[in-house]
């Protein structure tokens, strides 16, 4: 398997203060792995910069064999690189179904046709997206009405409805129960695994980094400070420090 | 469709269809009136209640597509083809203007959005107004006429009510289009929507080009109803009036504009019978229905009785127009 | 119609003083919106009603130069007492709701204020003139009430920029606009804060109405040209900096002032045009963050 995302020497500032300083990150096609590091680190702005939202000051990013650090993010979505916000990001006033329908629809090019109806087209693959992240039963519901944990999963059925090739998970179980973490992660291990998608997450919460991820990059200050299997990660003395010493 | 979703708008044709039998010119025009701005005020409503953006400046594509319809019937003479022509062409002629604004004022949203949009339409105004060799400047034009079958008020009604019933069903596809369903998602949060891979800003520029279109229609059947067209067609007074008129209907219901129509021009002839302070009352009516009915009053009128609602977009819940982009 | 020296120096005085009266229009706009996160689309029409309350208070007191400074004092006053009054009565009650609502309900007031200066002072244009002698400036004949307005504008605005700068007050209203949340937790009495900015915006709206009283008359609909101007200003400028508001102003009165030379009619597009110029290089402003959009 080749080389999925390929980021060179990247770098963001903000009015002078250098968010993201010469970040270098490979990643395998195929690959599940995990950004780790304190609040503040630069994770979020990492992925602003992968997912297009921010342009970065300098450096590039390569995506399936193109160069996309220049390009707005609903293209970038376009060529199969997607993300799941750390804070649910949904559009309250639909239904879970419509939600999803409209992403998908987005996926299939349809946005545009004004004259459609909306009702009659990606309906089979959005049952299926919400199948899989186990919302079918309130496909009904109003996303403004949903509890945290489905909201999250609302988030990952969007991301998935662009059908990516590389899934980016802000957090994905921020805020749920430790069953509905469980639960979560089973979906995003079994993406990984039957459909194939590289799967890149930041995450608090240990247990499921050391679970989930076969690759595990230590970020602290806007730099890369240690990077390796999870064991090497547990023991390496520099990143504990780091991290566990900071850990809020 | 089932008839619940369509039974309202259904019963409001139907009465829209019998008011002339009941002779009297003065009720007819006022008939005709609330079907011209009701289509104004749900033209704009493509733009606020399903994209959430609100527009103080939504009367210069109006007033483009009276002039529009004004200066090609005054040039070319009122017989049926050309008058039809006349009236077809409001609406490419606004949809440029609204392409060309557009493209300026969709680069901010929220406050932004209502300031650009606002001054863009003065500036329209304000170029109509003093370009007194191509538009008539203060003057207007008058004496526009239409062709002699359709000069009876009952006559013109119908040619109106039969536009507007159509650009009804035309709106009600694009409200339930894939399109419609990306406007919501993008008024419920446009950050979100560019990382499902759709284009935010290209949607939001073809949306407000629909809806300057349809006001352009509004205003090419306006021309020739009041027999004149004038620059004050396109000032800040008149892009108030789809606003009041969507937020007296309710602006998250697809026909609350219809019905705000027929409420706010019924309140407009019964008080500017009585007093000259029309903007005082209406200034006065729409700060009381800030405070006591947010939803509009067919809103608010829908939640006592707990039918499903005239159409699609659930009420309120969270706001979230005023900066989609900070969520 | 060719263009000497003269006439450019003449203009370039106009133009600075008009940006003057806007800067003081579009400073309490600004204010008001940085800290409340309202926007009064009333604030020209405030000023409107300040035009009118000075001229009255003038024809009761004048004539005199002295006497005008006092009919604009008083007008100040009178709009921050007004300001004050909406805030506590109806803007306070705005702050929760959905933006709409706020915009609908000051662009009401744009309706109901207009509508209540034609009752109470008719449809008559009013103006107030002086018999002062042109002052002759390098062989130009210049108005010199113009450099009174221009020095007051230097002056609020230097004002302004050290009240926010170094006084506690400024300080809180300067947090205020980064966090609400922050300042009240401080136990600061909010509430306060927000009906004197409110009051302080209104009296520069006032104020503005004094530097504009002398040099055009106040007529209806005179808001509306002035509401346009002062959004130009803040798009171009960005919101919620005093120094981005006082450069657009410059910007704006200076090009108005040229224009008007060259296309009478189309002075107000020409300033559309850096509006649009703006949104396409910096749609957040001059001065505003590109992160507040």
């Amino acid at each position: 398997m080749g080389t999925l995302l390929s980021v060179r020497d990247l770098w963001r500032s903000f009015g002078g203060l250098a968010v993201t300083q010469g970040v270098s990150l490979d990643l395998e096609a195929g690959s599940q792995e995990a950004i780790i590091g304190p609040n503040g680190a630069g994770k979020s702005t990492f992925f602003n910069l992968l997912t297009g939202y921010h342009r970065p000051t300098s450096g590039s990013i390569v995506f399936d064999g193109v160069e996309v650090s220049h390009m707005p993010p609903h293209r970038i979505v376009r060529r199969g690189m997607s993300r799941a916000f750390q804070v649910a990001n949904i559009f309250v006033r639909m239904t879970v179904f419509e939600n999803v329908r409209c992403a998908v629809q987005a996926h299939m090019g349809r946005t545009l046709d004004l004259f459609g109806n909306a009702e009659s087209q990606g309906t089979e693959r959005s049952r299926e997206i919400l199948e899989m992240c186990s919302l079918a039963d309130k496909a009904e519901t109003e996303a403004s009405s949903l509890a945290q944990g489905d909201r999250k999963k609302l988030e990952l059925a969007l991301a998935l409805a662009s059908d990516p090739k590389l899934l980016l998970l802000d957090e994905p179980t921020a805020g749920m129960s430790l069953e509905e973490t469980h639960e979560t992660m089973k979906v995003v291990d079994g993406l990984n695994r039957t459909l194939g998608i590289t799967v890149l997450f930041t995450e608090h919460d240990m247990s499921v980094v050391f679970n989930h991820a076969r690759r595990i990059t230590v970020l602290h200050r806007g730099k890369i400070v240690a990077q390796g299997l999870p064991d090497e990660i547990r023991n390496n003395e520099y990143a504990q420090e780091i991290y566990f010493g900071e850990k809020s | 469709m089932k008839f619940s979703r369509i039974g309202p708008a259904s019963v409001f044709f139907a009465f829209m269809a019998i008011v002339p039998l009941a002779g009297s010119v003065f009720w007819t025009m006022i008939a005709t009136e609330v079907l011209i701005m009701g289509l104004f005020a749900m033209s704009f409503n493509l733009i606020y209640g399903y994209m959430g953006q609100i527009s103080f400046g939504h009367a210069a594509f109006f007033g483009i597509g009276a002039y529009a319809t004004a200066m090609i019937g005054r040039t070319f003479g009122n017989d049926y083809g050309w008058f039809f022509l006349a009236l077809a062409m409001s609406v490419p002629v606004a949809a440029i203007f609204a392409a060309i604004i557009g493209f300026f004022v969709i680069r901010r949203t929220g406050i932004y959005f209502a300031i650009l949009t606002m001054a863009f339409g003065e500036l329209m105004f304000f170029l109509v107004f003093s370009s007194y060799s191509v538009t008539g400047g203060d003057n207007g034009i008058q004496g526009l006429l239409p062709p002699p079958l359709l000069r009876a008020p009952s006559h013109y009604h119908y040619l109106v009510l039969c536009v507007v019933a159509l650009c009804f069903v035309l709106l009600w596809r694009i409200t339930q289009s894939p399109f419609g369903y990306t406007l919501r998602a993008i008024r419920d949060n446009a950050k979100r929507v560019r990382f499902i891979g759709v284009n935010v800003e290209f949607c939001m520029w073809v949306n407000f080009v629909v809806a300057g279109a349809f006001a352009g229609l509004a205003g090419g059947l306006w021309a020739p109803f009041t027999r004149s067209v004038a620059p004050t067609l396109l000032n800040w007074q008149e892009s108030g009036i789809p606003v009041f008129m969507a937020l007296i209907g309710g602006a998250y219901t697809f026909a609350g504009p219809l019905f705000g129509s027929l409420i706010y021009t019924l309140l407009h002839a019964w008080v500017t019978g009585v007093t000259q302070y029309w903007s005082l009352v209406i200034g006065l009516v729409m700060v009381f229905i800030v405070f006591l009915a947010p939803t509009g009053v067919v809103g608010s009128v829908l939640r006592q009785w707990r039918t499903p609602g005239i159409s699609a977009p659930a009420e309120p819940k969270t706001p979230t127009v005023a900066s989609p982009e900070r969520g | 119609m060719p263009f000497d020296a003269d006439l450019l120096m003449t203009q370039l005085v106009v133009g600075v003083a008009r940006a003057m009266m806007l800067f003081l229009l579009s400073a309490g706009l600004s204010l008001i919106f940085g800290v409340m996160n309202v926007l009064n689309f009333a604030h020209a029409t405030f000023l409107l009603l300040g035009g009118y309350i000075i001229y009255s208070v003038y024809s009761l007191i004048g004539p005199g130069i002295l006497m005008f400074l006092l009919a604009v004092a008083a007008g100040c006053v009178v709009l921050a007492a007004i300001g004050f009054a909406l805030e506590r009565l109806v803007i306070s009650r705005m702050y929760e709701r959905e933006l709409p609502e706020q915009l609908l309900l000051t662009f009401s007031f744009v309706l109901i204020i207009g509508d209540l200066i034609r009752l109470v002072w008719g449809v008559e244009d009013r103006s107030v003139s002086f018999n002062i002698e042109p002052l002759e400036i390098f062989g130009t004949f210049v108005n010199p009430y113009q450099f009174v307005v221009i020095g007051l504008g230097l002056a609020v605005a230097l004002g302004l920029w050290m009240f926010l700068k170094f006084t506690r007050y400024g300080r809180i209203v300067r947090a205020a606009v980064h966090s609400r949340e922050m300042v009240s937790a401080l136990g600061i009495r909010i509430r306060l804060i927000y009906a004197s900015v409110f009051a302080l915006g209104l009296a520069l709206a006032a104020l503005a109405a004094g530097a504009f009283l002398p040099t055009a008359p106040m007529a209806l609909g005179v808001d509306i040209d002035l509401i346009v101007q002062s959004f130009a200003v803040v798009v171009i400028g960005g919101f919620g900096s005093i120094l981005g508001t006082f450069v657009a102003s410059l910007i704006v009165g200076i090009v108005y002032a040229f224009s008007v030379l060259v296309w009478p009619n189309g002075a107000l597009a020409v300033v559309f045009l850096i509006v649009v110029a703006i949104l396409i290089w910096r749609p957040w402003g001059l001065f505003g963050s590109e992160l507040r959009t």
